[in-house]
C-alpha cells in the first residue's frame, strides 16, 4: 500500500518535473525566437508598393478615358485638368519657369541640405565609388525583400561562415576598389545581404579608406549634392553614431536580461553601475563657487553618506567605555533607536544644548584615554605582559568579589528599576543625572582612590593629557547628548544587573598594562584609540565603525582647538589630518590643566574635611578628658573632703586619742598612695580613653587614609563622605572596567608610583571636569543645571548610601569573611611589595574593619555625623 | 511664402500629378541631368505616363509646387502614387510639416534598406513590386512613428529619376479599389483604339 503510493507519487513528481522542463525550454525557444526577429522598431518605417490592378475591362477604360472627367483650368480650353486636380483649387498658375537648371546641385548648398543629400544618396555614392552596378544592387534588394527572410534562415549558416571568410578579402578590395571592380561584386552583393539586416548597409569600410579612396568617395559624392569631402565625413560620424547606437543597443539588452520582477536588484545594480563612472554635479543650491565653501560642503557630503551611522556608533563606543563593556552592549539599542527618531528631527534639535551632554563627554574621555593609554602599552608587549599575567588573578578575584557584592545590589537595581518606570513618561532630567552621577562615580571611584596617593607628576601629565581629550571630545557631546539621555532611562536598569555577568574578565587583563608603562601614551596617544576600541569591541560591534569613529574624534580634537567652547552643530569643519597630533595636544593640556586644578580642589577640600573631624574629634576627646579630669578633682576632692574629714575625726580623735600622728603618717602616706593610685587610675582610664580614642582615631585615620584613597570611591560617589566606611568600598564594587583597571594596572613595586595620583586626579578629575564642563561649553545654563543638581545628587547619594550601607552590613558579615580574606591577600601583597600609601597596614585595616563589622551601626552613626554636618 | 493650398477645402481626392491632360506638370518644376522628363504611353496600360529618367537620381527629379518658397499645403494624410517600377534608382520625397512646426523630410528610396531617422530627414527603404505599383503612404503614421509628431500638412513633393507616374494624389482615407473614382483606376487602354503616341508629348 505505501509502496504503491510511494511510486505514484515518485510518479506524479516525475511528471510535474518533466513539465516544468517543458515550460521552461518552451519559453526559452520562444524567446529566442521573438529575439531573433526582434529589430529597431523605426526599422519598420518602411514604404512598399503593392502591385496595382490594371484593369482590362473597356468599360472602366472607357470611363477613365471619357472626357467627362477631365475639364479645363479656369475656363482655359488648353489646360485639361482632372476633376479631382488641385489646381482646380488654384486660380492661377504660376508660369513654369522651366528651365531646366542644373544648378539643382550646385553644391554650395547649406550644411543641412548637404547632411540631407548624404542621407538621400549616401548608398548611392558608395555604389559608385564600388562600382556596383545598378541593376544588381537593386535585384539583389529585391531578393532580399522578397525572399530575405527565407533565404537568410535557410543559408543563414552558410552566409555566416562565407562572411566570416570573405571578411578579409572583402576589406581588401575595398581598400584597392580598381582591381577588384568585377570579381568582386558578386562578394559584395552577397555582403550586403548580410548587412542589411544588420541595419547598416553601408559597405565602406571607413577606417580603411584611404586618402585617396576617400578623395574620390568624395569626388562621387559630388554628384549628389555633396562638396568638399562631406561624404568622407558624414560617414565617419556616420560610424560614430553606429558605434554609439551599438553600445546603446548593447545596453538595451544587457538591461533586457534583467527582465522580469525577480531581477529588480540586478537590473538596479546595472543602473548603479552606469551611474558609477559618471560625476553628478551637486544641486543648484549646494553648487556654489566660494571656495570656502567647499570643504564645508565636502564634509558634509562625508557626513551626510556615512553621517548617521558612524555617529550612532560613535555614541555607542563613548557610552561603552563610560561604564564598561556591557553597558555599552545595552545600550546599543536604544541608542540606535533614539539616533533614528533624532535622525528625522532637525540638526539643531541634536546639536541643543541638553544636560546629558557632559555625561557623554566624560565617558568619551574616559574610554579614549584608556585607549590611548592602553594602546600605548600595547606598542611595549613585554612589560605589559609580565604585568598582565601578575595582575591577572587579582583582577579576577576583584571581579569575583564585586559580582558576588553585585548580587547584593537587587535592591538597588529595584531602585533603578523603578526609577526606570517613572523615567519613562516624564523624563526628569534631575533623576537621571543623579543615576548618571552615581553611575559614574562607581566606575570612576577605584581608580581615583587608588592614585591618589602615586606619585604626582606623571599622573598629572596623563591627567592633562586626559583632560585635553575630553576637552577635545566635549564638542561632540552635546549632540549626543539628548540621545544619552533618553535611553540611559533603559540602559541603566539593565545594567545594575547585568553588568556582573560578563565584560569584567577579559577586560582586565588587557587594560592592566596601563599602569607599567605609563611613559608610552603620551608618546602616541591617537593610534592606540582605535586599537583600544577595536580590542574593546572586538566581540561586540566592527571595528570599521571603531575606527571611523577614532577619526571623527581626531576631528572633534581640532575643531576643539580652533574653536573651544564652540557647539558641536558647526564643528563640522575638517582641517587635514596632519597637524592632528600637534593638535590634539593643546585641548587635552588644557583639560588636564582644568582637571589638576580641581582635583586639587577637590583635595584640599578634603584634607579641609578632614581637619575638621580630626579637630572634632580631638575636641571630643579633649572635651572626654576634661570630664575625666574634672571628675578625678571630684573625686580628689571628695577624697580630700573625706580625708579631712577622717583628719578632723583622727584629730578629734587625737585629740581625744593621741594616736594622730601614725594615723596622720599613715593617713598621709595612704592618702600619697591614694592619689597616686587615684592618678594611676585615672591615667589608666584616660589611658584607655585615649586608646580607645587614639583606636578611633587610626581607626578613622585608618578610614581616613583609605579614604582619601580607597573611601573615595564611595566619596567620590558621595562625593564628600571621606569617613564613610571603606567595607563599603567593596560593596559599592565600581563597575568591572576600572576596578578591574585600576586594581589590576597597579604595578606592584612602585607603590607609591607616580600613576596614582595621576589616577586619582584622573578620576576625580573626571568627574570634576564632568561637573564643571558646562562653564567651559556655551550652553551653559544645561550644565550649570547640571552641576547644582549633582551637588543635590550628592546628598541624595550619601542618604541612599548610608541607607544601603545599612542594609548591607549584616550582609557583610554574612559574607565578611570571604571578602576579607581576598582583599586582605591583595592587600597584603601590596602591603608587602610596599604600598603603603594606600592603607597603612593590611592587618590594621583588616582588624579594624572586622571590628567595624561587629559595631557597623555605632561607627557609622559615628563616622556620618561629621560627614552629614560637613 | 505662399501656401498654395491651405485654405482650400480639401477632401476626398486631392491629385497633383495626373499624366493625362494637358500640362500635367504645369505646377512642378523639373530639374533634369543626363535624363529626361517626358509623358510617354505605357505598353501595360496603353496610356500616356510621365516618364521620368535620369543617370542620376539626385540631379533628374521633378518637385511641387515649383517655386521653392511655396508650399502645398495639403493636409490630406494619405499620400497614392501609382507608379511603374522601372527596376532603376527611384526616390522620392515629401516634405511635411508637423504639430511642432518642424519640417520634416521623408525620403524613400528603393537603394536602401534601412530606415535611419534624423532629426529633419527620414530615410527609408521602399520596395516596389514589378510593374505598376500603387504606393500609399500613411504621412500621420509615419510621422508619428519616426518623430513622435503629428502631422499638419504636406508642404513638398519631390520625385526623383527612374520611375514611371500615372497619378498622384492625396486622400483623406484609405479607399479600396471600388471605392476610387474610375479615373483613379489603372485600366488598359482598349485596343481598337487608336494606339497612343508612346511618344513625347510636350510638358
Amino acid at each position: 500500500m505505501d509502496r504503491t503510493m510511494w511510486h505514484e507519487a515518485r510518479k506524479q513528481e516525475k511528471k510535474i518535473r518533466g513539465m516544468l522542463v517543458d515550460y521552461k525550454k518552451r519559453a526559452e525557444r520562444r524567446r529566442e525566437y521573438y529575439e531573433k526577429i526582434k529589430a529597431d522598431p523605426t526599422q519598420f518605417l518602411q514604404l512598399h508598393g503593392r502591385p496595382c490592378k490594371i484593369h482590362l475591362d473597356p468599360s472602366i477604360a472607357m470611363a477613365g478615358d471619357s472626357p467627362a472627367n477631365m475639364m479645363p483650368w479656369q475656363g482655359r480650353a488648353d489646360i485639361l485638368i482632372d476633376r479631382f486636380d488641385v489646381r482646380a483649387h488654384l486660380d492661377h498658375i504660376p508660369e513654369r519657369q522651366s528651365s531646366p537648371e542644373v544648378s539643382a546641385m550646385t553644391g554650395d548648398e547649406p550644411l543641412e541640405d548637404r547632411q540631407a543629400n548624404y542621407e538621400r544618396y549616401r548608398i548611392l555614392v558608395q555604389n559608385d565609388f564600388l562600382g556596383v552596378v545598378e541593376e544588381k544592387f537593386l535585384h539583389q534588394i529585391y531578393l532580399e525583400e522578397q525572399f530575405g527572410p527565407v533565404g537568410k534562415t535557410n543559408t543563414e549558416e552558410k552566409k555566416k561562415l562565407a562572411e566570416k571568410k570573405a571578411a578579409i578579402p572583402y576589406n581588401y578590395e575595398e581598400s584597392t576598389p580598381i582591381e577588384i571592380e568585377e570579381k568582386e561584386k558578386e562578394d559584395e552583393e552577397e555582403e550586403e545581404d548580410d548587412d542589411s539586416d544588420i541595419d547598416f548597409d553601408l559597405n565602406v569600410d571607413v577606417t580603411q579608406l584611404g586618402p585617396e579612396q576617400a578623395h574620390e568617395i568624395n569626388s562621387c559624392g559630388a554628384a549628389y549634392g555633396l562638396c568638399g569631402n562631406d561624404f568622407y565625413s558624414f560617414l565617419t560620424r556616420d560610424l560614430e553614431e553606429q558605434e554609439a547606437l551599438r553600445l546603446a543597443r548593447e545596453q538595451e539588452e544587457e538591461k533586457a536580461m534583467y527582465s522580469g520582477r525577480k531581477s529588480r536588484r540586478e537590473r538596479r545594480a546595472f543602473r548603479e553601475k552606469r551611474l558609477l563612472g559618471r560625476k553628478i554635479s551637486p544641486p543648484s543650491y549646494a553648487a556654489r563657487e566660494s571656495p570656502t565653501y567647499d570643504p564645508y560642503r565636502k564634509s558634509q557630503s562625508k557626513s551626510r553618506s556615512r553621517s548617521r551611522s558612524p555617529v550612532n556608533s560613535g555614541q555607542i563606543t563613548y557610552i561603552t567605555s563610560f561604564g564598561g563593556e556591557e553597558e555599552e552592549e545595552e545600550e546599543e539599542i536604544p541608542k540606535k533607536e533614539d539616533s533614528r527618531r533624532k535622525g528625522s528631527g532637525s540638526q539643531s534639535s541634536l546639536s541643543a544644548p541638553s544636560g546629558g551632554g557632559p555625561s557623554r563627554h566624560l565617558s568619551s574621555k574616559k574610554s579614549g584615554n584608556d585607549g590611548s593609554v592602553q594602546g600605548g602599552a600595547a606598542s611595549f608587549p613585554a612589560p605589559n605582559h609580565s604585568v598582565a599575567s601578575k595582575s591577572r588573578p587579582r583582577s579576577r578575584s576583584r571581579s569575583r568579589s564585586q559580582t558576588s557584592s553585585h548580587t547584593s545590589s537587587s535592591k538597588k537595581s529595584q531602585q533603578y528599576s523603578s526609577h526606570k518606570g517613572g523615567r519613562g513618561s516624564s523624563r526628569s532630567p534631575c533623576s537621571w543625572r543623579r543615576r548618571y552621577s552615581r553611575s559614574r562615580s562607581r566606575s570612576v571611584s577605584p581608580r581615583s582612590q587608588r592614585h591618589y596617593r602615586r606619585s604626582r607628576d606623571p599622573g598629572r601629565e596623563r591627567g592633562r593629557e586626559r583632560r585635553r581629550r575630553s576637552s577635545s571630545l566635549s564638542s561632540r557631546g552635546r549632540s549626543w547628548s539628548r540621545s544619552r539621555s533618553r535611553h540611559r532611562s533603559s540602559s541603566s536598569s539593565s545594567r545594575s544587573s547585568s553588568v556582573r555577568s560578563r565584560g569584567k574578565r577579559h577586560i582586565s587583563p588587557c587594560v592592566s598594562p596601563r599602569k607599567s608603562s605609563p611613559s608610552p601614551p603620551k608618546k602616541q596617544p591617537t593610534p592606540p584609540i582605535r586599537r583600544y576600541y577595536g580590542r574593546r569591541k572586538g566581540d561586540s560591534s566592527s571595528s570599521s565603525s571603531i575606527e571611523s569613529d577614532g577619526d571623527e574624534t581626531e576631528k572633534k580634537v581640532e575643531d576643539q582647538k580652533s574653536l573651544p567652547v564652540k557647539s558641536v552643530g558647526t564643528g563640522m569643519g575638517n582641517t587635514g589630518a596632519g597637524i592632528k597630533l600637534q593638535v590634539k595636544m593643546t585641548p587635552q593640556e588644557r583639560l588636564k590643566k582644568k582637571m589638576q586644578y580641581l582635583l586639587n580642589r577637590q583635595y584640599k577640600a578634603d584634607k579641609r574635611a578632614e581637619k575638621m573631624k580630626q579637630e572634632k574629634q580631638e575636641q571630643e576627646r579633649q572635651d572626654r578628658e576634661d570630664e575625666l579630669r574634672e571628675m578625678a578633682i571630684k573625686l580628689r576632692r571628695r577624697e580630700r573632703e573625706r580625708r579631712h574629714r577622717l583628719q578632723d575625726d583622727d584629730d578629734e580623735d587625737d585629740e581625744m586619742g593621741g594616736s594622730g600622728s601614725v594615723g596622720g603618717g599613715k593617713e598621709g602616706s595612704m592618702g600619697g598612695k591614694d592619689e597616686e593610685n587615684e592618678g594611676h587610675s585615672a591615667n589608666s582610664r584616660s589611658c584607655s580613653r585615649s586608646r580607645s580614642h587614639s583606636s578611633s582615631r587610626s581607626r578613622t585615620q585608618s578610614s581616613r587614609s583609605s579614604s582619601s584613597s580607597s573611601v573615595s570611591s564611595k566619596s567620590s560617589r558621595n562625593q564628600q563622605s571621606h569617613s564613610s566606611s571603606h567595607g563599603s568600598r567593596r560593596r559599592y564594587s565600581p563597575p568591572p572596567n576600572y576596578s578591574s583597571n585600576s586594581y589590576s594596572s597597579r604595578p606592584p613595586p612602585k607603590p607609591s608610583g607616580p600613576n596614582s595620583y595621576h589616577g586619582y586626579h584622573g578620576g576625580r578629575g573626571q568627574y570634576q571636569h564632568y561637573q564643571n564642563y558646562p562653564q567651559s561649553s556655551r550652553a551653559g545654563h544645561g550644565y550649570g543645571g547640571y552641576s547644582r543638581m549633582s551637588h543635590r545628587d550628592r546628598n541624595d547619594y550619601r542618604e541612599e548610601y548610608y541607607n544601603r550601607d545599612d542594609y548591607r552590613d549584616d550582609r557583610y558579615n554574612r559574607n565578611g569573611s570571604e571578602y576579607r580574606g581576598r582583599d586582605w591577600g591583595r592587600e597584603r601583597e601590596r602591603g608587602n611589595k610596599g604600598s603603603r600609601s594606600r592603607s597603612r597596614s593590611p592587618d590594621r585595616r583588616s582588624r579594624h574593619r572586622r571590628s567595624r563589622s561587629l559595631s557597623n551601626q555605632r561607627s557609622y552613626s559615628h563616622s556620618s555625623r561629621p560627614l552629614v554636618d560637613y | 511664402m505662399g501656401i498654395m493650398f491651405r485654405n482650400t477645402f480639401q477632401s476626398g481626392f486631392v491629385s497633383i500629378l495626373y499624366s493625362i491632360g494637358s500640362k500635367p506638370l504645369i505646377a512642378w518644376k523639373t530639374t533634369v541631368k543626363n535624363g529626361h522628363i517626358k509623358r510617354v504611353t505605357d505598353e501595360d496600360i496603353r496610356s500616356l505616363v510621365l516618364d521620368i529618367i535620369g543617370r542620376n537620381v539626385a540631379t533628374t527629379f521633378i518637385v511641387c509646387p515649383a517655386d521653392p518658397k511655396v508650399s502645398l499645403g495639403i493636409k490630406l494624410p494619405f499620400l497614392v502614387m501609382i507608379i511603374k517600377n522601372l527596376k532603376k534608382y527611384f526616390s522620392f520625397e515629401v516634405q511635411v510639416l508637423d504639430d511642432k512646426d518642424i519640417k520634416r523630410r521623408f525620403r524613400f528610396s528603393n537603394y536602401q534598406s534601412s530606415t535611419h531617422v534624423h532629426p529633419f530627414i527620414c530615410s527609408m527603404p521602399m520596395g516596389l513590386k514589378s510593374g505598376w505599383n500603387q504606393v500609399q503612404f500613411n504621412l500621420v503614421d509615419f510621422l508619428h512613428r519616426a518623430y513622435g509628431t503629428s502631422y499638419v500638412e504636406t508642404l513638398k513633393v519631390q520625385i526623383h529619376a527612374n520611375i514611371r507616374i500615372r497619378r498622384i494624389f492625396f486622400c483623406d482615407r484609405l479607399y479600396s479599389e471600388e471605392e476610387i473614382p474610375r479615373e483613379y483606376k489603372l485600366y488598359v487602354n482598349q485596343p481598337n483604339e487608336k494606339p497612343t503616341k508612346h511618344k513625347t508629348q510636350s510638358l
